[in-house]
């Protein structure tokens, strides 16, 4: 199946290249030119959010199976505060990303597309980070934002 | 993506295309057929509606899904022992008494069983044996048990007697199960499907090639033809564009006869030469005449 990843390579290369649909995504490519196994995404936030201004890390590590099982993401540890990420480890909470919604016909930039989208609209049913999700179900946006800006510029979580 | 690519694999629709009925979305025959085969389901990737159906464009056949999935994991399963066979695990196979009064392919216990093969004392549906033999391309009229290859002889079908079913019925030893063994061998899911793959790929598509390696061989002597005549007249054509003439008119041919070969009904050279002036009418090099005394 690594020849798919090839053809995804030059795909994703073409189209981030060329099309401003994905101008939010400022690189996705192999780690290394020695493992297209591990893949590394940089994107920027999305406007009108307290994420604008910041770039964040994806980390993917495509399984020997790819496509039929999907690719695991997550973000770099300790920099997303998300309430479907797990801050900690970088973890992400989102359904196409698992075996039960994947889908062969998806490919890796439409991961990162979706986690970008993910960014701009958090989702409190299934948190990872009950704080922020419970600033959301209050509809306490302006906290939320404060939060997230103050976590994003560098302030303490404290001890967990 | 262009419309033309496998969304599975990425490669080019160019063999094997294959289209769900219930949305109309194609896909490599063994791209999706690993697909469902993983999934557990049979939804389409792109769509997610669910197919019943599979139809092979370039056979012209079409397979009831929801009947073969069953058959599917039999598959697995053979392709499996065939690996171990060719491992040279004979001995471990020999132990593999599988002696249930179940129809061995699709799992039914029913009085329906009609094929009872006495060397290994496995049971099936004659309607599944057949149907498997289609799925793994083996159109021949014989049938032959699944588990050990020998062929049944033609006797009274074995009616399952309700006493028998409590009493007399072996169970298989789990240990020396194929799927088992593959897991200590170190075989995975992964490994199940590429050989299982291997197999009907193989005997699918070597047919299939046989058919278009004789067309083609017209192509090419209607091509050569040409072309040591028009490099005399010193009007050549670029070696990419002789490549694409020569794949454009094979596929053509592949087409109109359905991808076999049949030199009785179709006129193959004569064919193959109207089919590669058309093309170089399209790129420019109108050259007829040619052709006119062939």
């Amino acid at each position: 199946m690594s020849s798919r990843l090839v053809k995804e390579y030059k795909l994703i290369f073409k189209t981030l290249s060329q099309d401003p649909t994905y101008s939010h995504i400022l690189s996705l490519s192999p780690s290394s030119d020695e493992n297209l196994r591990q893949w590394e995404s940089v994107i920027s936030g999305p406007p009108e959010t307290a994420y604008y201004g910041h770039n964040f890390i994806l980390l993917f590590e495509v399984p020997s199976n790819y496509p039929l099982e999907p690719p695991k993401v997550q973000f770099q540890a300790n920099a997303v505060p998300h309430c479907n990420v797990d801050y900690d480890s970088g973890r992400i909470c989102l359904n196409i990303l698992e075996d039960a919604h994947w889908t062969p016909a998806w490919d890796l930039l439409h991961c990162v597309h979706a986690i970008w989208l993910l960014l701009a609209n958090p989702e409190p049913d299934s948190p990872l980070d009950v704080d922020l999700a419970c600033l959301i179900r209050a509809k306490d946006f302006s906290a939320h934002n404060t939060l997230v800006a103050y976590y994003l510029n560098g302030g303490s979580r404290g001890s967990k | 993506m262009s419309c033309g690519d496998c969304p599975i694999c990425l490669e080019p629709l160019d063999y094997g295309r294959s289209r769900l009925t219930e949305c109309g979305h194609e896909y490599h025959w063994d791209c999706i057929r690993k697909w469902h085969h993983h999934s557990q389901d049979l939804k389409c990737p792109t769509c997610r509606a669910e197919s019943h159906f599979l139809k092979n464009v370039d056979q012209n056949l079409v397979v009831d899904l929801k009947k073969n999935s069953a058959a599917n994991r039999v598959i697995s399963e053979i392709s499996e022992q065939v690996r171990h066979l060719a491992l040279g695990t004979e001995a471990s196979q020999r132990s593999w008494t599988l002696s249930t009064l179940e129809c061995g392919i699709c799992g039914a216990l029913d009085s329906e069983i009609n094929r009872y093969c006495t060397l290994c004392y496995s049971a099936y549906h004659e309607q599944c044996l057949r149907t498997l033999q289609f799925e793994v391309g083996d159109f021949s009229s014989r049938v032959y048990c699944c588990n050990c290859h020998g062929t049944f002889r033609d006797s009274e079908p074995e009616r399952v007697g309700s006493a028998s079913h409590r009493t007399g019925r072996l169970r298989r030893p789990i240990r020396s199960s194929p799927i088992a063994a593959s897991a200590v061998l170190g075989g995975g899911e992964f490994e199940v499907d590429e050989s299982w793959k291997l197999l009907s790929q193989l005997q699918q598509e070597s047919r299939l090639l046989e058919h278009k390696r004789q067309i083609q061989s017209h192509v090419r002597k209607a091509l050569h033809t040409h072309f040591q005549q028009s490099l005399a007249q010193s009007q050549s054509v670029s070696k990419g564009q002789f490549t694409d003439i020569n794949k454009t008119v094979s596929r053509h041919l592949y087409r109109i006869s359905g991808n076999v070969y049949q030199p009785e009904t179709v006129n193959y050279d004569l064919e193959a030469q109207k089919l590669i002036i058309c093309e170089l009418a399209k790129i420019g090099k109108t050259d007829t005449h040619n052709f006119i005394h062939l």
